[in-house]
């Protein structure tokens, strides 16, 4: 059942991890048979995003609108509106930078990966014992410490907790759950391939 | 009666408390592993620096100690406590340390015996009711999506790098 393209048992960890490799979203599946892209399908990232509960993020790029904010995704994921992919095979010095410098951020998450495994070695070693449950949970413990260690010593470099000062007095406001039909329009909105192009 | 009692042990035996009749006790000295943890690194003048704690738990004390005092408040679990014969059962930071030396080393958990005097089946009980606690405590603000604040946050560090308007970097990893 948890046999897939690795060809041994695995979990599969989707995450969003921004420059200081905190980890913004961690999705996780138990069956085999998922890839990249079909977990892409069932996680909750872009749900949020499409019921409107996040802030908009304006911008204009040669002609183009866009009111979303990206993120940035390897050769693997779709064509959306929200993921921004380096070009294979740049021609012209302005493809290439694009594509060095595309590629030099994108590794953010691999970084992160990697000092997750290095603090953690139980996500690194093969999965041993237990059921599915304790299985996420020791996951997301991980994850969590993780962010904590993060918070920690970045409040160390500062000298004062940031996070906590900025937001003590800003208030959140998550309106409510749209429409399903604005929730399919923006859904198509973000699977659009026209605009990522 | 002896075939009574005996009866009343096997219906016993599903759990895991109270005493079994024939059943193998170690003495393995908790108080000791204890005491050795705390001079170790816990104590006004630890044996060990701040930087050698930092290595092994992968974590300033502050923070460590700071997480141990929330599972000590969230889950009674954590709490030491002493049986009918007054002596005392395993300390808070025996319990969570043997938890975090399963995760952050990946060991088995057989082997937080020598060092921590912690047996292998409550090894597992505790870092059961550890994840629990973490996640519990901690996963709304540390596992929680981006907030205006934070959104703002990344997007003026993005400035900086040329991408203006990302959000972050999204892939996938293989836990085998």
């Amino acid at each position: 059942m948890y046999i897939g393209h690795c060809r041994e048992p695995t979990i599969i960890l989707e995450a969003v991890a921004s420059q200081d490799l905190w980890i913004w979203h961690a999705f996780f599946e138990m069956s085999g048979s998922l890839n990249d892209i079909n977990v892409l399908d069932r996680s909750l990232i872009f749900a949020a995003l499409a019921e409107g509960r996040t802030t908009p993020v304006n911008y204009t790029i040669s002609g183009h609108e866009y009111t979303m904010g990206y993120y940035l995704a390897d050769e693997i994921y779709p064509n959306w509106s929200t993921f921004v992919k380096t070009i294979s095979r740049p021609l012209g010095a302005k493809r290439k930078y694009f594509a060095s410098k595309q590629e030099s951020a994108r590794k953010d998450v691999e970084r992160a990966f990697g000092v997750l495994q290095s603090r953690f070695a139980i996500v690194r070693g093969p999965v041993r014992y237990w059921n599915e449950e304790m299985l996420a949970n020791i996951m997301k413990a991980c994850i969590i410490m993780h962010n904590m260690i993060i918070e920690d010593e970045r409040a160390r470099h500062l000298g004062f907790d940031h996070e906590r000062e900025v937001n003590s007095f800003i208030s959140v406001s998550h309106g409510e759950i749209a429409k399903l039909h604005d929730f399919l329009q923006t859904h198509n909105r973000i699977k659009d391939r026209a605009t990522s192009s | 009666m002896v075939a009574e009692e005996e009866s009343n042990n096997q219906g016993r035996r599903t759990k895991y408390h109270g005493s079994i009749r024939g059943h193998n006790i170690v003495n393995r000295n908790r108080k000791e592993g204890e005491l050795r943890l705390y001079n170790d690194y816990f104590d006004e003048n630890p044996k060990f620096t701040e930087s050698q704690f930092q290595r092994r738990f992968r974590m300033s004390r502050c923070l460590f100690l700071q997480i141990a005092n929330a599972m000590e408040a969230h889950n009674p679990y954590f709490k030491q406590r002493t049986d009918v014969l007054g002596v005392l059962d395993l300390s808070c930071l025996q319990k969570v340390t043997a938890a975090h030396r399963i995760l952050a080393y990946g060991i088995p958990t057989d082997l937080t015996d020598e060092y921590l005097r912690i047996e292998e089946t409550t090894t597992i009980e505790s870092l059961r009711a550890f994840v629990k606690a973490i996640v519990e405590v901690f996963g709304d603000w540390y596992l929680r999506a981006p907030n205006e604040a934070d959104i703002y946050r990344l997007l003026s560090i993005r400035e900086q790098r040329g991408f203006s308007r990302m959000l972050g970097s999204i892939d996938c990893m293989h836990w085998k």
